[in-house]
């Protein structure tokens, strides 16, 4: 009975040696291929799922790993020898894919790497599995390794060697070199010391014609729009009123950012609404704010999504600032968000709350 | 501004007496004006760090008499300690010979000097001028740093006037802001002048150890002139001052480990225990870890164990402060062993890594990036003859860069929106790319014929 187990054994050991080579040639084209369409392509023309294929591979090649008399001969067939090769070729170059993609992703947007190239990075994964395989084959098979060794070591001496023959072969070599670091580092030393030179003598031209400048010209210069909304706010409201300002969110993180603007505006009581559309608390004034003062975190993907408030607020008086002209205007009705003069505008609301 | 220009004078002065006072406590033949640079630092440091903790523990007011006596008071503590190790810390070395001899040379080539000194002056000056010129505009210090110090001053007090929303960053530089208000100062700004032209005087009198006159300049210059170091001088915020003590903090150790002085080391550890009076990161751990494995040998256990106490125990105590007003309402939650643990699946996901190397890169090392093409070629053009301060600093920058990834990595998976602050990770590399200009310096430019390679 043992015997027959035994034979039975060599059988399929046998079978499997001989199959493999196919089935992992199968299973690595239907990874790559489905990787360049999409998970679940095969199956949804061949009508046999791709992960029955990978596992098939991978039982095979497992039984493979585990029989010692195949390995034997695997390391003596030299057709077997250049197929794991070529497996080991494919790793290398799905693997640099896997991470030139990945990169590229990364720099770019997602999805970049499927707009350009038609391949998800993602779904590279599956043949950089299979590809191990005949990586992992060709180091247990001892007669591979041992040449693959040799040829590594003898590999490896050569180019390691060129680096001491780039720097330590002769003084030549080591001058150019140093006149590299030279030129970088003296360039590059000049250069910032130029651009502050430059930085400087721009800042100076405004420091020279502004030599009494006060502070709020200094603020204004530093600060640009929303300063002119906190002197329209120091100007035009008492002490201990209640301000209202956006809701802190794009395109309003900025001018909603109460913490910026309470080191001006004493002992006033500012908060912000929670939401575009409402508005809470009994505010004595309510900010007018376009919004986008920050280029980043004011970004917003509509342009209709500036300016607020957004709905109707009944006032005594509103106030408009024009930052690029400095100008400030005063005019007496309510504030109607659809009428033009509320669009892309900067002000306050002296809210009417007996109307509210 | 004009009116209490001699009060704030005298204020600044003795802030640099005291420190230059314990600086020669560890370093007493060092060069003047290296301990009146280190002295500043030192000085501003702990003297508003002892005012947080007089106002915080025996509710000692923040006002001008109060810090006086508080400054006079240590002062003469440090006197003291001075003449008990018989330090004459009033003999300023022979800088008016030197200066002598200087005025002397400039006969030989009055034209070339004058040239050099206005090159090496300008930076400075244009520094000071924006400085005095522009009052505190940038968002950050109206928001939180000038803020906190308006109502230290409106309060009378440190602790009173805390709200713990503003707890993002400890006190240094609101202190000194709301010292220099006290002094009658309206406009805080000058106080990053100082501080910049302490990392220039440091940086110099550091590679005058080893390089010419000329060379220790010209690379001084370089320094100055960095974007990141000349535009930051001009904002008060808290990256310039932050840098002064890592950029110190790091060239210290260096010597200390390269020259076997613990003197050095001591300097080194103060330096680094201020940097998380100014802004609480854990760079004073890379620093630490440096000492133990370059120090293993001589078996400095005692020193390791000060260099330990003295980094943290600034930090500590402020996060204890903010605990204790917060009624532990912000106790840390994202621990970094439970970060990883909760996302170790991530970590362990090598494509994962691609992201914050990458952020790395583009953000601390690109600008800057001849800088380092320039230091990998010189380390490999001197690796047969590499001396220990070299092997030491470039350690350094390795540790740094490491400790940063490792940070960007825990940012990568607690925050959505962490990548956004890649302008505040290019402001922390202020200091990294001032270590890396000094080890070029060191390999590019050859040592004077009397300085010791070892």
């Amino acid at each position: 009975m043992a015997d027959i187990y035994i034979e039975m054994k060599k059988g399929i050991e046998t079978i499997n040696y001989l199959v493999f080579p196919f089935i992992f040639a199968f299973a690595l084209f239907v990874s790559i291929l489905e990787s360049y369409k999409y998970m679940g392509f095969f199956q949804a023309h061949f009508h046999i799922s791709s992960f029955f294929i990978y596992l098939l591979s991978i039982f095979s090649w497992l039984g493979l790993v585990i029989s010692k008399i195949k390995l034997k001969i695997m390391s003596k067939s030299s057709l077997m020898q250049w197929y794991l090769i070529g497996g080991v070729v494919i790793f290398v170059i799905i693997l640099s894919l896997y991470i030139i993609l990945n990169e590229l992703e990364i720099i770019y947007y997602d999805n970049y790497s499927f707009a350009h190239f038609h391949f998800q990075p993602v779904n590279l994964i599956y043949p950089l599995i299979l590809s191990t395989e005949s990586v992992i084959l060709i180091f247990i098979t001892n007669n591979n390794l041992n040449s693959l060794r040799g040829k590594a070591k003898s590999f490896l001496k050569i180019k390691l060697s060129y680096p001491r023959k780039i720097f330590v072969n002769s003084r030549k070599q080591i001058n150019i070199w140093l006149a590299v670091s030279w030129l970088l580092f003296f360039v590059f030393g000049f250069y910032n010391f130029f651009i502050s030179v430059r930085t400087f003598v721009k800042s100076d031209t405004f420091i020279l014609s502004h030599l009494d400048a006060s502070y709020d010209k200094k603020m204004e210069q530093k600060w640009g729009t929303l300063y002119y909304l906190v002197e329209l706010i120091l100007r035009n409201t008492p002490e201990n009123s209640k301000i209202l300002f956006p809701p802190k969110m794009a395109p309003w993180l900025v001018a909603g950012n109460i913490n910026q603007v309470r080191y001006f505006l004493g002992n006033r009581i500012l908060y912000n609404a929670n939401d575009p559309i409402s508005i809470e608390g009994n505010p004595d004034y309510i900010l007018i704010a376009q919004g986008g003062l920050h280029p980043v975190y004011d970004a917003v993907k509509d342009a209709s999504e500036y300016d607020w408030p957004k709905v109707f607020i009944p006032a005594q008086k509103i106030w408009y600032a024009d930052p690029a002209l400095g100008r400030l205007s005063e005019v007496d009705k309510d504030f109607d968000p659809k009428d033009s003069m509320n669009k892309n505008a900067w002000g306050l609301i002296k809210v009417d709350k007996k109307r509210i | 501004m004009i009116t209490s220009l001699p009060s704030q004078l005298f204020g600044i002065l003795a802030i640099i007496l005291l420190g230059y006072l314990l600086v020669n406590i560890f370093l007493p033949k060092n060069n003047f004006f290296e301990k009146v640079a280190l002295g500043f630092l030192v000085g501003f440091g702990v003297f508003t760090f002892a005012l947080f903790l007089a106002n915080w523990l025996w509710g000692i007011p923040f006002d001008i008499l109060s810090c006086g006596l508080i400054l006079l008071f240590l002062i003469f503590s440090v006197i003291l300690i001075n003449l008990s190790r018989s330090n004459k810390f009033w003999i300023v070395g022979n800088i008016f010979t030197k200066l002598h001899i200087y005025l002397i040379e400039m006969r030989h080539n009055p034209v070339g000097k004058i040239i050099i000194f206005f090159i090496l002056a300008f930076i400075p000056v244009s520094i000071l001028i924006s400085d005095l010129y522009w009052p505190v505009w940038q968002w950050d210090a109206i928001a939180l740093y000038d803020y906190r110090a308006r109502n230290m001053v409106l309060f009378k007090s440190i602790v009173l006037s805390f709200n713990v929303n503003d707890s993002a960053y400890p006190l240094l530089t609101s202190i000194g802001h709301g010292i220099v208000y006290l002094l009658g100062g309206t406009n805080p700004q000058y106080l990053y002048f100082l501080f910049f032209l302490s990392i220039a005087l440091i940086y110099y009198f550091f590679l005058r150890r080893f390089l010419e006159r000329t060379y220790a300049a010209i690379s001084t210059l370089f320094v100055m002139s960095l974007p990141m170091m000349y535009r930051h001088a001009q904002f008060a915020l808290s990256d310039l001052p932050q840098s002064a003590y890592l950029i110190s903090g790091f060239l210290y150790l260096a010597l200390g480990l390269s020259s076997n002085k613990k003197s050095y080391i001591y300097v080194s550890s103060i330096l680094f225990s201020l940097s998380g009076w100014v802004r609480n990161e854990p760079f004073w751990i890379v620093a630490f870890i440096i000492l133990v494995i370059f120090s293993f040998r001589r078996r400095w256990f005692l020193l390791d164990g000060i260099f330990f106490t003295l980094s943290y125990a600034v930090s500590r105590v402020w996060l204890y402060f903010v605990n204790t007003v917060s009624d532990n309402a912000l106790a840390y939650n994202h621990a970094p062993a439970k970060v990883f643990a909760a996302n170790f699946s991530t970590f362990i996901n090598p494509v994962f890594w691609l992201v914050p190397i990458t952020f790395v890169f583009k953000n601390a090392i690109l600008p800057t990036l001849p800088v380092y093409i320039a230091l990998v070629i010189l380390l490999l053009l001197h690796r047969r003859t590499i001396v220990k301060i070299v092997v030491v600093i470039s350690v350094e920058i390795l540790g740094i860069i490491l400790i940063i990834l490792a940070g960007s990595s825990y940012y990568a998976v607690t925050s959505s929106q962490w990548n956004a602050l890649y302008s505040s990770l290019q402001r922390l590399m202020i200091f990294l790319d001032v270590l890396a200009m000094a080890n070029v310096s060191l390999l590019l430019f050859p040592w004077s014929i009397n300085k010791k390679k070892n």
